[in-house]
């Protein structure tokens, strides 16, 4: 009740920030922002700007408003082992950003329920990737999430334009359950403060620096309802394991035993720079540095003493570049990025570091959008994105690394039509290749961890596969001349050629194939 | 464009990736064995012995030989925690040659480290101790602490403990103590002064004795006490048989009306056992004013007497945090007055705060210890390697009809000679449906 009460009360103040652009242009205003949706060039720039808050002014629509319903179904069982092989979900989402005097304010709120099927070997959030302690059993899981995310964010130029500042504030809570044994339930909440300062060192550059600082919990509990389950390993299918590192698995089942706490905190500096080329065309870098720190603990010792079990480290460097330049009517984005997570765990019951996850993430992606004198708009997009993925569990010499690279291109269109109507379909394919991998696990330190989760996951994380999805869209105006578009995207993945065959014995194979589907009605004010 | 270029740089700067390593490597476990024979001038050899250990993560046993010094090295062990034991047996011919005391059967050393955590900052030597256990005449031969099914079978209600006869000789069981172990029951429990092994700190209950020997290691506690009865020839029992201590002697594979009377009965009897030929059980409604419903008194079979007592029934704890003990005195001793202590508590007991028979670890025959089936639910072992240098348990844990049982040895002219090296993880086996008077 509490939570329907705070997202009434979000939804309420969102509706009143909207309410302010209602005024007697509401219907150009309207298909302005249906407009600005299907740019993709500009739509890149706006999600850039909602990451940093600091380029509000110059990257959002200043009054840009959008209110989403969303249902999609995702099937198939080309998936991670601890993926869900079904899922469906419905989402509401708001946001809205305008003025109030100097003040530039945005605002969103995100509504996600969603229902998993076959949920295994993981009692997670899904919030983050591989964490290293975690809760998991062989028996497949019906999970349901809700999660409700609020995002604010202000900024305003002081001293004569010369010192933008702003703020920005991300607070989620989320809910996650599973209804049969064994059950999790993990409550989670997150809290995110972005302050950030510029300054125009000249009329043509502006440099910045900010600041986050972040703080969660999530709190994990797993019971049974059936008690036999946790009195006897009759059927295996029902045993709890406790995962750490990469390789550990220890069957845990006392149920004073099956909860813990991560508790996380982040701070990460950035620094912000801005380079207007000419009137047409800028440049925009941030870089962003800092560590997250997650510690799973219990209030409650156990049979050694330990009521801290682990600390794991993310230390985060980021670099994001965007260059936009206005051709004529037409417009091109080019966006570099570059992302290097070094993760690490210091495991108390182990006295030392024994877990190492880094992850390595760049990319380059290019948006080009032709808007044509008949109201047709094309988007093209191309990109190339690479992932180096590295996993060590010292305790069991376990050494897992592999490369990806995904290549990306689409072409998409938009057609003004009639009394404000108008239509867009996009079609968009993916291929995505291993460049390399390696895999070091000892076979005389095999468990079922390995069978069942580290080696699928590596056949996964080493297939090839292609991507196929198309996506079409209709907007009409509505309720006083409120753009609505009614929008139903699918794709299609399949695998190509067959798994590594590791010459060991591998439960939960992946599948070939996964099908995702979404439908949407967007309401543009 | 030099701007562009020193943003360039600070970027590079941000994205310096490196070669990270773990610094948890597998690590080496370093075992030394020697013998407990203090002020014995003698000794016996230190080479070739073998020291066995089993990770208590993956299961996987690894076992090496000792060498001349008496060391055995175990290399590149995933650290984590392993049960670490030595059983070694003396031929009597060898016993009597290095002794001089004269013996005409083996005899067997053990030494254990139960749960022992190995990792980088816990490399030390680990020195076990070999200790001679007594070879049991009357022997623990069968639990059936387990239960079977709560809904089809019979939950608790057909729990039994077998003794055996494992001599050529004709003994009586009259006069045969029985005793439930006790110790700390919980890991998570922190209200309680503990030994730095985690079991409790007995030396520092209350109004606590140390003139007769050490409270920890000279001694166990009981949860339960009784005593068969009878004059001293009331019981013979002959070599290669056994008894049997049911907690309610019933056919428990069919109906029976309890003390409330309502019928009793199980949905599946192949999952439960028939115990209305047992020797003896352990009745507790002549002294209880509301015994549990099914403790229904078998005229025809005789009670044993109770000591000491926890519920409402002889109700073993059927997670496996038990163990059994058996003793006998000699007419010096009146085992009931024997002192009772209470546990030993952080904070001072009540006065009414129960108390647990103190039991001398001279007079015992035969201990076995249980623990859990899941090792991490193990709790810190209540038995010295003197007495159990291992445990047992049923592989599946609670309600699954699994009893523990010790192996056989050997068969002499039709007798079967039950196996007793003082450790009960070598010396026992289960039955995947408990039996009374089976053998494996």
């Amino acid at each position: 009740m509490r939570k329907l009460i705070i997202s009434l009360l979000l939804l309420s103040t969102i509706f009143r920030l909207n309410a302010q652009t209602k005024d007697d242009s509401s219907q150009n205003q309207s298909l302005l922002s249906k407009s600005y949706s299907i740019d993709s060039a500009l739509t890149q720039l706006y999600r850039f700007a909602k990451n940093n808050p600091l380029f509000m002014e110059t990257m959002m629509p200043n009054k840009f408003n959008n209110l989403t319903v969303k249902y999609n179904l995702d099937k198939g069982h080309y998936i991670p082992v601890q993926g869900a092989s079904k899922t469906q979900g419905i989402s509401l989402f708001s946001e809205g950003k305008t003025t109030l005097e100097k003040f530039h304010l945005y605002g969103a709120f995100t509504y996600q329920r969603t229902t998993e099927d076959s949920t295994r070997w993981a009692h997670q959030t899904r919030q983050a990737g591989y964490v290293p302690y975690y809760f998991g059993s062989q028996k497949n899981n019906h999970y349901e999430r809700s999660i409700y995310k609020i995002n604010a964010a202000v900024s305003r130029k002081m001293i004569g334009n010369n010192l933008p500042v702003s703020l920005g504030l991300d607070y989620r809570i989320g809910n996650h359950f599973s209804n049969n044994d064994p059950r999790g339930d993990i409550k989670d909440f997150q809290l995110n403060l972005n302050p950030a300062v510029g300054y125009n060192i000249s009329k043509t550059i502006l440099i910045g620096v900010g600041y986050q600082y972040g703080y969660g919990r999530e709190q994990t509990k797993i019971g049974y309802k059936n008690s036999t389950y946790t009195e006897n390993t009759v059927a295996p299918i029902y045993i709890n394991y406790l995962m750490t590192g990469y390789s550990g698995a220890q069957q845990v089942q006392q149920t004073n035993l099956l909860n813990y706490d991560n508790n996380q905190d982040r701070q990460f500096a950035k620094i912000f720079a801005n380079y207007t080329l000419n009137s047409n065309s800028s440049i925009a870098l941030t870089l962003k540095k800092g560590k997250e720190s997650q510690l799973f603990k219990r209030n409650i010792s156990d049979a050694v003493g330990y009521n801290k079990f682990m600390t794991y480290s993310i230390k985060t460097s980021s670099a994001d570049l965007i260059w936009y330049k206005n051709i004529g009517k037409n417009e091109l984005n080019v966006a570099i990025n570059y992302n290097y997570d070094e993760g690490w765990a210091y495991d108390n019951a182990l006295a030392g570091i024994n877990y190492i996850n880094d992850i390595e993430n760049y990319g380059l992606k290019l948006n080009y959008t032709a808007k044509g004198k008949d109201g047709l708009i094309n988007n093209i997009i191309f990109g190339v994105q690479s992932t180096y993925d590295i996993k060590k569990d010292g305790n069991y010499l376990v050494d897992i690394a592999y490369r990806r690279i995904n290549f990306n291109a689409g072409w998409g269109l938009n057609k003004q039509l009639g009394k404000n109507r108008s239509f867009g379909a996009d079609f968009n394919a993916r291929y995505s290749l291993k460049a390399s991998s390696h895999i070091i696990a000892p076979l005389e330190n095999e468990n079922i961890f390995y069978n069942y989760v580290m080696y699928p996951d590596y056949q996964f994380n080493t297939s090839n596969n292609y991507s196929l999805g198309l996506s079409a869209d209709y907007a009409f105006p509505s309720y006083k001349g409120i753009q609505t578009s009614v929008k139903i995207s699918g794709s299609y993945t399949q695998r190509v050629g067959n798994y590594i065959d590791l010459q060991r014995t591998i439960f939960n194979t992946p599948g070939k194939d996964r099908f995702s589907s979404n439908i949407s009605l967007n309401l543009y004010f | 464009m030099k701007k562009i270029a020193l943003l360039v740089i600070i970027g590079l700067m941000f994205g310096c990736k490196k070669n990270n390593q773990p610094d948890v490597l597998p690590t080496d476990l370093n075992v030394k064995v020697t013998f407990d024979l203090a002020n014995s001038g003698y000794t016996f050899p230190i080479s070739n012995i073998t020291v066995r250990i089993k990770s208590l993560t993956s299961g996987r046993f690894l076992s090496i030989a000792t060498n001349d010094k008496g060391l055995g090295k175990f290399n590149n062990l995933p650290a984590g925690r392993y049960d670490v034991d030595v059983s070694y047996t003396v031929s009597a011919a060898d016993y009597t040659s290095i002794t001089g005391i004269i013996t005409t059967k083996p005899v067997t050393f053990n030494a254990a480290e139960k749960n022992k955590l190995v990792n980088k900052d816990n490399s030390a030597e680990l020195t076990l101790n070999l200790k001679a256990g007594v070879i049991g005449t009357w022997l623990v031969k069968q639990v059936y602490y387990a239960g079977s099914d709560r809904t089809l079978g019979a939950l608790y209600r057909d729990q039994f403990i077998e003794i055996y006869n494992n001599t050529n000789e004709i003994m009586y069981a009259d006069s045969l103590y029985i005793t439930e172990i006790w110790g700390r029951q919980s890991s998570t429990n922190t209200t309680y002064n503990l030994q730095v092994n985690g079991q409790y700190d007995w030396s520092k209950s209350l109004n606590m004795s140390s003139t007769n020997g050490d409270p920890n290691t000279d001694f166990i506690y009981a949860k339960t006490l009784c005593m068969i009865p009878g004059n001293g020839k009331t019981h013979p029992v002959n070599p290669g048989e056994s008894i049997v201590l049911a907690q309610t002697a019933l056919n428990h594979k069919s109906p029976f009306v309890g003390t409330d009377g309502v019928t009793i009965s199980v949905r599946s009897p192949e999952l439960t056992v028939d115990l209305s030929k047992a020797d003896f059980e352990a009745y507790y409604g002549s002294f209880l004013t509301k015994p549990l419903d099914s403790d229904i008194d078998n005229p025809l079979v005789p009670n044993v007497e109770i000591l000491s007592y926890m519920g409402t029934d002889m109700i073993l704890d059927n997670t496996g945090r038990t163990g059994i003990a058996i003793f006998k005195v000699d007419g010096t001793q009146i085992v009931k007055n024997w002192p009772m202590y209470n546990e030993p508590s952080k904070t001072t007991p009540s006065s009414t705060a129960r108390k647990y028979y103190q039991i001398p670890s001279k007079y015992i025959i035969d201990a076995m210890e249980i623990q859990p089936n899941v090792a991490s639910a193990r709790l810190p072992k209540k038995l010295g390697a003197d007495l159990d240098a291992g445990f047992a348990f049923v592989p599946k844990g609670a309600y699954t009809s699994q009893s523990v049982i010790r192996k056989t040895e050997k068969v002499e002219n039709g007798r079967v000679i039950l196996k007793d090296s003082n450790n009960s993880t070598e010396d026992f086996d289960f039955l995947d449906i408990a039996l009374p008077r089976a053998f494996k």
